[in-house]
């Protein structure tokens, strides 16, 4: 079965077709990215343009997009970032939910975390977000970029700061963008020294210790087990859907008979703990015994 | 002659001595009383050595070494200064509260961090 769901920052689809004894079901977000060249004034071949698109900020040199180049620019944003964040994590389903039987055995598959980017014009219908793009001056080796003005060195690897060995934290800031677009926050947003309720861009929300300055929502490249966020809210909401379409479709039958869910009502307070290893379905048993299988196993099928 | 001879001795053992320890009993001294008569000596002198201070505490105790660097440093009041960093998504805004002493030396006396998000 494959259902959908559309939320602002993205698309979802949970595919369950795709499950047999070795193999997940399978949670798809879908972010469409709508990019718009920003290009010198007048038609120019070269011009300037401010850092944060703020006229009191310094001006940086920028040149023209052509086809070509504006193509490669979207094409190296989509395959760069796109597997950074896709098919990086599985979700242990401990809630018992999307059950199948197989060779006279139950399984409950787990739901493997996948990303798709599809990189589209501005004008294009359906994006989540709009982003403008500068392209830089080869002799210009920075811009100031934010969630909705990228410049296009934006792809490439730069140093972000040092560790407190001294050893330079690197970083694509696209993949960070992309991190926020998919709902997350920096790195030590919730730490007394960087509280939701304050400024979240603060440098000391980028990290203090090391292990957080080298997260992807730090300055650095690491991916973490709660970067899955966005995969287990998303999967919350189609445990809501199941629920509720259940019990809109017939109300007295949900009441008396209880019928099956999809995904049990426990799903909606599961932790679906995150992993960043392959974990394959399990059998009944071994989900009683709280056993976890990252080897391929050898079922009955 | 002879005496001429053991001057030159003495000077050459001093020498050496200096050389070899890289010891020089006035340089110190000499750069701490130049800066300070420098930065006494006129506002502008007093405006650089004030600017030099943050820019060598910037230097010596920002780890943010990427981004686009020191985008300005601007005076609040008399006494307060602040430096902007640029970075990714914002800028990170260093505020130093500074004290001129009488012979001329540039103190800091506090530095607080702020964030302006772009």
């Amino acid at each position: 079965m494959k259902s959908k769901l559309s939320f602002k920052r993205f698309d979802a689809e949970l595919n369950t077709d795709v499950c047999d004894p070795y193999n997940n079901a399978e949670l798809t977000l879908t972010l469409k990215m709508g990019f718009r060249q920003i290009n010198p004034a007048g038609g120019a071949a070269e011009g300037t343009y401010h850092d944060y698109g703020d006229a009191t900020k310094p001006a940086r040199k920028i040149i023209k997009w052509t086809d070509a180049s504006w193509k490669a620019w979207k094409t190296n944003f989509v395959q760069s970032a796109e597997p950074f964040w896709h098919g990086k994590f599985w979700l242990i389903n401990d809630a018992g939910a999307f059950s199948f039987a197989k060779g006279g055995e139950t399984y409950y598959p787990n739901v493997w975390c996948r990303f798709k980017l599809i990189g589209n014009d501005a004008g294009a219908a359906g994006n989540h977000h709009t982003i403008d793009v500068v392209r830089l001056n080869a002799s210009e080796k920075w811009f100031g970029s934010h969630s909705t003005l990228y410049d296009s060195k934006d792809t490439n690897l730069a140093k972000k700061r040092t560790d407190s060995k001294g050893k330079p934290v690197m970083q694509r800031a696209h993949v960070h963008e992309v991190g926020h677009l998919l709902g997350l926050d920096h790195v030590d947003v919730g730490k007394a020294h960087c509280l939701p309720s304050g400024n979240t861009n603060a440098a000391a929300c980028y990290g203090v210790a090391d292990d957080d300055i080298k997260a992807v929502m730090g300055g650095g490249m690491q991916l973490r087990v709660e970067n899955a966020y966005p995969w287990r809210e998303a999967l919350r909401n189609f445990a809501v859907v199941d629920l509720l379409t259940a019990v809109f479709n017939n109300p007295l039958s949900f009441l008396v008979s209880r019928p099956a869910l999809q995904m049990p009502i426990v799903s909606l307070t599961s932790v679906w703990p995150a992993k960043m290893q392959r974990h394959y379905p399990r059998t009944a048993a071994e989900v009683q015994a709280g056993k976890m299988i990252t080897v391929r196993p050898n079922r009955k099928v | 002659m002879v005496f001429r001879n053991r001057i030159m001795a003495v000077a050459a053992v001093f020498a050496v001595a200096f050389w070899l320890t890289g010891f020089s009993p006035s340089n110190k001294a000499r750069a701490d009383t130049i800066a300070a008569r420098n930065c006494k000596m006129d506002v502008i002198k007093q405006s650089v050595c004030i600017y030099e201070a943050i820019l060598a505490d910037v230097d010596k105790n920002y780890p943010m070494r990427g981004g686009g660097g020191i985008g300005r440093i601007v005076q609040n009041s008399t006494t307060s200064y602040s430096a902007y960093l640029l970075q990714e998504e914002r800028e990170d805004v260093r505020i130093y509260e500074v004290k001129v002493l009488p012979n001329g030396k540039v103190t800091i006396t506090s530095v607080t961090e702020e964030t302006v998000t772009h």
